[in-house]
């Protein structure tokens, strides 16, 4: 038997590198072309991303020039223009789609309620029955059907109506609401940021980016929170709810939330017979005894358990209101959010002399190309002093411009099951002369907005936290709004 | 090979038999209609009665004020919430495609002069297995039934109907891919509506 020596095995694999080396590069290589096509695929989505569906438009219509039109650009195009309130450029995307490529429920979708915005109400019907044909388990669906069916039985004019029922808006809204540092009081003006989220398709848009999660963020209002507002309990909470039982004059428990300070130590239908000592006469007594407590306090339940007396220490798991902030840290800041991906865009401006949708290039003459160099720029602030950006505007202009780091901070409060990781900064800003705040939860402050009209019912917003991906609800009271996030999103990236 | 062709014969009358999609038949007494005993095969549907005596001209506009539906079917494939819907716009197709959104309504008039209630009385989705393996022997069909009755302002009953229907999924092959329950459930409500409607316009708007 032959065995080759260690020298020619060497030589054998070197020279197979080299053989290799050129296919291997030309596979690895990105050309220029693939290159530039992502690039500006990801402008258009920063851009839709801010709330600026123009030059969304503008940078996918760029993308026609670059390679010829692909299922999910033609579908975004004709989505944003559907966004825009121009069904006719809509539907000639659509259109285009529908020549080229195999068109599925999504894409008919968009279609037909585009054809029901051109009030194209025959067309529009024959597409959602073959929506419905195909996707029989779909309400929404077959809602919207039947309100096309009721405007040409009535003969209605449905030019630029939308078809979605206003259930379905309410049904897939969430507004969240963080104000600076505490909690919502009674009687105290405060401001407060939405964050809207719906349920759009994240087909539909066609854009790369993890779209799943639709955090709208509107601009910030401000409320008057007015004395008769019903406050809602926003204290500690052992996660259970006893109430107070006339026949036997105690405390009860009869409800514990699933992984609740209660869970696997207070059974339900015992009796709370006293807190520390404290005794109660009434629900109220109760709540208002622990609403003063903090989230580290232990607190001595007396429990009352078939027959027998037993002292418990529980502490309270979640904890909402102002005494339960847990951290309040210092933090520098020049007020710009910027994302790096192919170019450094600013996605939150704070400044006035900074835009949305601007390029940074360089501060204080170090270029600025990726997110890393952002964040170690951000890194080595120091508090007043100036620094110089240029950037380049929407319409290619470079200018330099000077901004300040600030002191900001960040309030860590806990969520609702206690954890305290969840981090909420908020803080109030001055743009365009106007104050208002904006919050960014677990740093996600990026702006997605679907226009409309949002009706949201009073008593019933709703934070919800993004926590490792767990969506995770806080409840506030709240006063009837009406929120028109095209208006907002005009006024504030604009 | 005269066994090989009775197989063959036999094997066909199967199909034919079992394997015919969107049978109807009346249906069992529910306990949602009077008159059960008097309903008699119609023209498009499997059960229909008229009061003997009444007129074409005695009904000019039916107002549809209610849909019910039976709260047990499985809500996996079709919900009775939108098995409601899907035979609302199955109905309001037909009365559109046959010119009668004058004398069929479904939003409350002043001046209608009769009262249709219907229910869906049976959700039965039936089982994709079943029709996959042996749909052409029967096993796994879906299941609807419909019934209806139309009232005067005084509530005396004037027209009753009623049918059931049974769908094969084409004897499962629908189900090869996806479970075709909604499917069958759904199109068979809209058979179901288009007899209804053609019933209607040839016993009172003719």
């Amino acid at each position: 038997m032959k065995y080759i020596t260690f020298r020619k095995f060497i030589f054998l694999v070197s020279l197979a590198c080299m053989l290799l080396a050129p296919v291997t590069a030309q596979a690895l290589k990105l050309s220029d072309r693939d290159y530039r096509i992502s690039n500006q695929k990801q402008i258009a989505q920063y851009y839709y991303s801010v709330g600026n569906i123009d030059s969304a438009i503008e940078a996918l219509k760029q993308l026609e020039s670059l390679s010829p039109p692909d299922f999910t650009s033609q579908m975004s195009l004709g989505y944003l223009y559907h966004l825009n309130n121009d069904p006719e450029s809509a539907y000639q995307a659509f259109d285009r789609v529908e020549s080229k490529f195999k068109t599925g429920v999504e894409y008919k979708r968009a279609l037909a309620r585009t054809l029901v915005k051109l009030n194209m109400l025959e067309d529009a019907l024959r597409e959602y029955k073959w929506i419905t044909k195909l996707v029989p388990t779909s309400k929404q669906d077959a809602k919207e059907l039947e309100k096309v069916l009721d405007a040409i039985a009535s003969g209605k004019d449905m030019s630029g109506e939308t078809v979605l029922p206003d259930s379905y808006q309410q049904d897939d809204i969430y507004v969240n609401v963080e104000v600076e540092n505490e909690s919502p009081r009674v009687g105290q003006p405060v401001e407060l940021s939405y964050v809207i989220e719906t349920s759009i398709s994240a087909t539909m848009t066609g854009f790369t980016r993890d779209m799943h999660v639709k955090d709208h963020m509107v601009n910030l209002k401000a409320v008057d929170w007015k004395d008769d507002t019903k406050k809602s309990y926003q204290g500690p909470s052992f996660g259970a709810a006893p109430v107070w039982n006339e026949k036997e004059q105690k405390l009860m428990v009869t409800m514990i939330t699933n992984g609740s300070a209660f869970t696997g130590i207070i059974e339900l239908g015992d009796f709370i017979l006293s807190i520390d000592g404290k005794e109660f006469d009434s629900t109220q007594s109760y709540m208002d005894y622990v609403y003063e407590r903090k989230r580290d306090d232990l607190l001595v339940f007396k429990i009352l358990r078939d027959g027998n007396v037993f002292d418990v220490e529980i502490a309270p798991n979640t904890c909402y209101h102002e005494g339960c902030v847990f951290d309040s840290e210092e933090y520098l800041s020049v007020g710009l959010t910027v994302e790096c991906r192919e170019k450094c865009l600013v996605t939150m401006s704070e400044t006035d002399s900074i835009s949305v949708g601007d390029e940074v290039m360089s501060v204080d003459g170090v270029e600025m190309n990726t997110q890393a160099r952002w964040k170690r720029f951000n890194n080595a602030l120091e508090a007043g002093r100036n620094y110089n950006v240029t950037f380049q505007n929407q319409s290619g202009v470079t200018e330099t411009a000077q901004i300040t780091a600030m002191a900001k901070k960040i309030s860590v409060i806990e969520d609702q099951r206690g954890r305290k990781n969840t981090r909420i900064k908020s803080e109030t800003i001055q743009k365009n002369g106007k104050p208002y705040l904006k919050a960014a939860i677990n740093k996600m402050d990026l702006i997605f907005l679907e226009p409309g009209v949002y009706e949201i019912d009073p008593g019933k917003m709703k934070f919800s936290l993004n926590h490792w991906g767990l969506m995770e609800d806080i409840y506030f009271d709240f006063e009837p709004i009406q929120i028109n996030v095209r208006e907002a999103a005009k006024n504030n990236f604009s | 090979m005269n066994l090989k062709k009775i197989n063959v014969g036999v094997f066909l009358l199967v199909l034919v038999v079992f394997g015919v999609s969107g049978c109807a038949t009346i249906g069992s007494d529910t306990g949602n209609l009077s008159h059960y005993e008097n309903l008699a095969r119609g023209k498009y549907l499997a059960g229909f009665y008229m009061r003997p005596g009444l007129q074409a001209s005695d009904i000019q506009k039916i107002y549809v004020n209610e849909f019910v539906a039976a709260e047990d079917s499985d809500p996996k494939a079709i919900s009775p919430e939108l098995a409601l819907l899907h035979l609302k716009i199955a109905l309001k197709s037909q009365v559109l495609n046959m010119g009668l959104q004058d004398s069929i309504v479904f939003d409350e008039v002043s001046d209608a002069d009769a009262f249709m209630r219907l229910v869906i009385s049976e959700i039965q989705p039936g089982s994709r297995q079943a029709r996959l393996w042996a749909g052409e022997y029967g096993f796994g069909h879906a299941y609807t039934q419909v019934e209806g009755e139309i009232r005067d302002r005084n509530g005396m009953v004037l027209i009753e109907f009623n049918e059931r229907r049974r769908h094969s999924g084409q004897m499962g092959i629908r189900d090869t891919y996806i479970d075709s329950s909604a499917s069958l459930i759904k199109e068979m409500l809209e058979q179901i509506s288009e007899g209804i409607v053609k019933e209607l316009k040839d016993a009172v708007f003719t």
